[in-house]
């Protein structure tokens, strides 16, 4: 028995794994398969659980590579009958240790030999210590227990194996997910900022410490004085003269193709590390390493008259102590405590109405646990619930996109596409506006499970639906009831009143029943033969006791079991979403013979033509068309209706003037720019402006928020932070962190404007002369990995900003990274003997001392050839030597033809 | 004369992209051969010891990147060169033609102390390949009607002359170096006469 740490600081870790372990093997086991690893995406969810408990804890060898693959490896000696053969698998060639590890665990699984093995590894508790901390999983008796009751239920496919693990853990688990998770939107404030959510590295409960709303605070609860500090120690501009035009956009395409066409890959600036970086959140950033700042300030004592770094010979080298700025890239272990900006809170709230998902934990009976149908906000991974890509909105996603360099445990994690990567496309409207229609002729059923259902993913669309589709069953129910007492009065049976409706109420009571029992079988996702057989003999062994069996109804429900063979055909569909409109009414409705159900086109449904008028987009008038395509189901549909469409997620730079509320909503036909609501004049004053896209919108669709506005921004470097509807809100906050502001084409005048502004900028210019140097230096690997840890188009781009840059160039953060990294380039080409023999010399005067095109204050260049010159020697409107001689080699070479 | 001082030779490769510029190096230097082509971006140098007429010298081979699309650096290193290479693809004319361009380049920039004089060694390289088009005469030609530039065929890959021809760029670097020597004792003593004698001039008054 291991000495257990009483004040165990990594027990929170453990309790995760185990807990994500748990949740995974019941996610396996309760759709109570035949063979466990025959569900999509089992093995891998085990196995990666499974790796991540293996690797916890343990040692690293002196490279800092794991041992756990020749911990695991001993085993082929203490137990040779146990290790799989898992040589076969892999055709040879070079295969990492873990992706060793990763093939031998899943054999292990697979062959159900992993309970054994590990059982025979663990024996050895001093092999064990000196693999693994004492802190580790595997070395606590009690989470090895657990973790061989789980590998036992999976081996033997039982959840009732699976229910003896030691209830004392299970309870630790369940109390941290309910900390962890916000499950219902109305739990007071107060209670969630004493949850103390801050950020913890180490556990997979991953909670963002700020998000991006933080920085941006106006009572700045962090930023407040401080930032004022920094401002007073900084270097005053000067205003040098800079040419803002796009001269060096062309500069720039040119280093980008460079890159490209640059086979050496250890010397470009690969991508590949600012791939994920590409949200790169400047706040969380700053907020780290704000301390580091204001501490370096006083370290950097370079001389500068002029506010550009300079460029030194020869000894005179700036006193440049190398600042800490690798720290400021990793997430800063201080563990700073923030409470949750009330933007958070808010915006996590409206995203859990849109949740809805059966919790594969409700097999387990818990006090703690609630009912199947909680609407909640996942916080672990989310694989084993069946979710819509874009409403998958959690805390650790959010913080995924603000620190994406932090821990790799959340990179299974699916993320929010910025707009620059999907044109926000994965924005879901409130609503479509869309209600399918039936064909003439098409049964209910057909109608039901076509495809048409499934295009529409708006959450008001779909809960419209069941309001529609609820009546529409009704009318249907009814209508056969009508039916069958016209046939009975038809063939003048002798049934008073009170018979039939008892008829009624048996049918109704057997059909509730059977629907339960289906219910539970669509649930359960089996589609073996022999369930549905056995529900229905189950329903006759127990008929009725109330009045006799009409051969009517005989005839009624035996028809109805010859519905079973076709049972499976809509249990497929059922098991998709067993709780969406259309499902539900599949279910009460399968236990009808399709012959008596009305058709689906007979119905009145509740959707009429006037509310949702759907219109298929009008056929081109020039092209021909054949007269095949014209069949409804091939032509486009118009987005939304006659009347209204959803908002475009579109990148607005305008600001909005006309304003007036009975203008512009008499524009928008009265309708909510968000779902297509219609309203009245007397009560259109409830509706509230979006100040982004310039239109009303309902209540639902806009609930207040408040996001900083990028025209405001643009034209009048305005920071403040104005009401926008939840869709632009959204939209916003995906694209605050791309780069899409070129400010020297839509307002150079902005430079002018913002002292900082102007100071990054020349920052930024130097910066981007000096990246070629340093890309193309063989010996600065160092600063190359400094460039490489901040957004790209910081140096490639020396005009275009993101959102989030031009809010930190106000909040006074940005200026001294940049300067610190353009400091840092700069002086490594003033040492280094080959970035210097990449200098310039004037041609005009030869002066000895090589030049570079960031020394703004003292040298030009020439626009075709990029060559340098000093200020004073060179004049552009004066041809530049070099492109005069290649003009003469090319017309020689063209004119003497050689 | 300075034969006991460690002397360090500036040599400069140039030449088009692809010709073989940097693999004539790594011959040279590190007796290694690669048939995988990778583009030098900018410029690095390597250092080599040799023995030139029993005295040690170390060369510090300059290679350069051939394309053009590297404009936007400078050769700020032509300076204090003494002597350059000027290597071409005995398989590709277009090289050869552009070897007038490299030295013409090479001497506006470097603008060594006698453009007229400074040594020049020509490089014809990949003579292993069978599809030569480029004939030793032409080449010939043209290097004496440069002031009798030095000319080698050479092999990278089968290190045929490689040897020879850096002896050869390394002597005749030295032999520069060693005049550069000599003539830079003298622009001090030039200078002060010359400023006496102005001193003298401005005294009548």
């Amino acid at each position: 028995m291991e000495e257990i740490v009483e004040d165990d600081s990594y027990e929170n870790e453990k309790i995760a794994l185990l807990g994500d372990l748990i949740a995974k093997a019941e996610s396996v086991l309760s759709p109570k398969p035949k063979n466990v690893w025959h569900l999509s995406g089992a093995l891998q969810r085990i196995l990666s659980s499974m790796q991540l408990i293996l690797n916890h804890g343990c040692k690293k060898d002196s490279k800092g590579k794991s041992q756990l693959w020749s911990f695991i490896f001993g085993l082929r000696v203490i137990r040779p009958d146990l290790w799989p053969d898992y040589e076969l698998k892999y055709c040879g060639g070079s295969i990492t240790n873990e992706q060793l590890v990763s093939l031998w665990l899943q054999i292990s699984l697979q062959s159900h030999l992993l309970l054994a093995q590990l059982r025979a590894l663990f024996e050895d508790r001093r092999r064990l210590s000196t693999y693994y901390y004492c802190w580790s999983f595997l070395r606590y008796q009690l989470y090895t227990d657990s973790l061989f009751i789980i590998l036992q239920a999976l081996e033997h496919n039982s959840q009732d194996i699976l229910a003896t693990v030691n209830p004392s853990l299970m309870v630790k688990i369940y109390s941290k997910k309910k900390k962890d998770q916000i499950s219902s939107f109305s739990i007071p404030e107060n209670i969630l900022e004493n949850a103390n959510l801050g950020v913890n590295s180490n556990s997979q409960f991953l909670v963002p410490n700020c998000n991006k709303n933080c920085s941006a605070l106006e009572d700045g609860s962090i930023w407040g004085e401080e930032n004022l500090a920094i401002n007073s120690s900084k270097i005053s501009p000067s205003f040098l003269k800079v040419d803002y035009s796009n001269s060096f956009t062309n500069g720039c395409e040119k280093s980008d193709n460079l890159e490209k066409e640059d086979p050496l890959s250890s010397r470009t600036c690969s991508a590949a590390v600012i791939k994920d970086a590409k949200c790169f959140s400047m706040s969380t950033k700053s907020l780290s390493d704000y301390k580091l700042a204001t501490s370096s300030q006083s370290a950097v004592n370079v001389k500068r008259n002029k506010s550009i770094v300079k460029l030194s010979f020869e000894g005179e080298n700036s006193s440049n102590k190398k600042t800490t700025i690798s720290k400021t890239n990793s997430l800063c272990e201080d563990d700073y405590f923030v409470k949750p900006s009330p933007f958070l809170i808010e915006y996590l709230k409206s995203k859990s109405k849109l949740k809805y998902y059966q919790s594969g934990i409700s097999s387990l009976n818990y006090e703690e646990c609630s009912s199947p149908s909680n609407v909640s906000i996942e916080v672990t991974e989310p694989q084993s619930l069946e979710h819509t890509e874009s409403q998958k909105v959690s805390n650790t996603e959010l913080s995924k996109r603000n620190c994406p360099l932090s821990d790799a445990k959340s990179s299974t994690h699916t993320s929010l596409k910025s707009f620059m990567e999907d044109g926000g496309k994965s924005i879901t409207p409130e609503a479509d506006g869309f209600f399918p229609h039936p064909q003439p002729g098409q049964t209910i059923l057909d109608f039901l499970t076509s495809e048409q259902f499934s295009k529409s993913t708006a959450q008001l669309d779909r809960e419209n639906a069941h309001f529609s589709i609820a009546e529409a069953v009704l009318a249907a129910l009814e209508k056969m009831n009508f039916e069958n007492h016209k046939e009975a009065v038809k063939s003048n049976r002798s049934y008073d009143e009170s018979e039939d409706d008892a008829l009624n109420l048996k049918k109704i009571a057997t059909n509730r029943r059977k629907l339960r029992v289906r219910s539970s079988v669509a649930f359960s996702n089996q589609l073996s033969d022999d369930e549905p057989a056995t529900t229905d003999h189950s329903i006759f062994d127990s008929p009725e006791p109330q009045s006799s069996v009409s051969s009517d109804e005989l005839s009624v429900l035996s028809e109805a079991t010859g519905v079973q063979g076709r049972e499976l055909d809509y249990e497929d569909s059922i098991s998709t979403d067993p709780s969406s409109a259309e499902n539900v009414a599949i279910a009460i409705l399968m236990q009808y013979n399709s012959k008596l159900l009305p058709k689906a086109s007979e119905l009145h449904w509740l959707v009429s033509e006037q509310e949702v008028p759907q219109k298929l987009l009008p056929l081109p008038n020039s092209v021909p068309v054949s007269p095949d395509d014209v069949e409804g189901s091939f032509q486009t549909l118009l987005r939304g209706t006659n009347d209204w469409a959803p908002p475009r997620p579109q990148l607005i730079l305008t600001l909005h003037k006309n304003t007036k509320r009975k203008i512009r909503l008499s524009e928008q036909k009265w309708r909510c720019a968000g779902c297509g609501l219609s309203v009245s004049e007397k009560l259109s004053s409830y509706f509230r402006l979006c100040n982004y896209l310039g239109r009303y919108f309902c209540t639902s669709c806009h609930t207040n928020k408040k996001a900083i506005l990028p025209a405001k921004v643009l034209h009048n470097w305005d920071f403040k932070k104005y009401v926008v509807c939840n869709f632009s809100f959204e939209l916003l906050s995906r694209m605050s962190c791309d780069p899409l502001f070129h400010l020297g084409t839509l307002n150079p005048k902005l430079y002018k404007q913002s002292r900082d502004l102007h100071q990054t900028h020349i920052y930024r210019l130097q910066l981007f002369h000096a990246r070629i140097y340093i890309i193309t230096c063989n010996r600065a690997n160092k600063e190359r990995e400094l460039l490489n840890s901040y957004p790209q188009h910081w140096s490639t781009e020396p005009h275009v900003y993101s959102l989030d840059d031009l809010l930190s160039i106000k909040n006074g953060h940005i200026i001294s990274q940049i300067k610190n990294l353009t400091t840092s380039l700069i002086s490594h080409i003033s040492k280094c003997e080959i970035c210097l023999g990449q200098g310039f010399i004037c041609e005009i005067c030869r002066e000895g001392r090589p030049i570079f095109p960031f020394q703004l204050d003292a040298v030009t260049q020439c626009t075709k050839c990029k060559e340098c010159f000093h200020f004073l020697c060179f004049s552009p409107n004066r041809a530049c030597p070099r492109c005069q001689r290649r003009e003469q080699r090319k017309s020689a070479h063209t004119s003497t033809g050689r | 004369m300075s034969s006991n001082k460690k002397l360090l030779l500036k040599v400069i490769i140039l030449g088009d992209s692809g010709v073989g510029k940097t693999s004539l190096m790594n011959q040279f230097v590190n007796k290694k051969f690669s048939n995988q082509y990778k583009a030098t971006i900018g410029a690095d140098f390597l250092t080599k010891e040799v023995m030139v007429d029993d005295r040690l010298v170390t060369m510090q081979i300059w290679d350069t990147a051939g394309q053009e699309r590297f404009q936007s650096l400078g050769v700020a290193f032509y300076r204090g060169a003494d002597c350059c290479v000027l290597v071409y693809d005995v398989t590709t004319p277009n090289s050869f033609k552009s070897l007038d361009s490299w030295r013409d380049e090479f001497l506006i920039q470097a603008s060594p102390r006698d453009p007229d004089h400074f040594p020049f060694v020509v490089l014809g390289n990949k003579i292993d390949l069978e599809n030569r088009s480029v004939s030793t005469k032409r080449a010939q030609q043209w290097c004496h009607s440069k002031n009798e530039v030095p000319y080698f065929e050479t092999s990278a890959k089968e290190a045929v002359n490689v040897e020879l021809a850096f002896q050869t760029i390394a002597r005749n670097a030295l032999a520069q170096e060693s005049e550069a020597d000599v003539y830079n004792e003298f622009p001090d003593q030039i200078k002060l006469t010359n400023d006496n004698k102005a001193k003298q001039d401005s005294c009548s008054c």
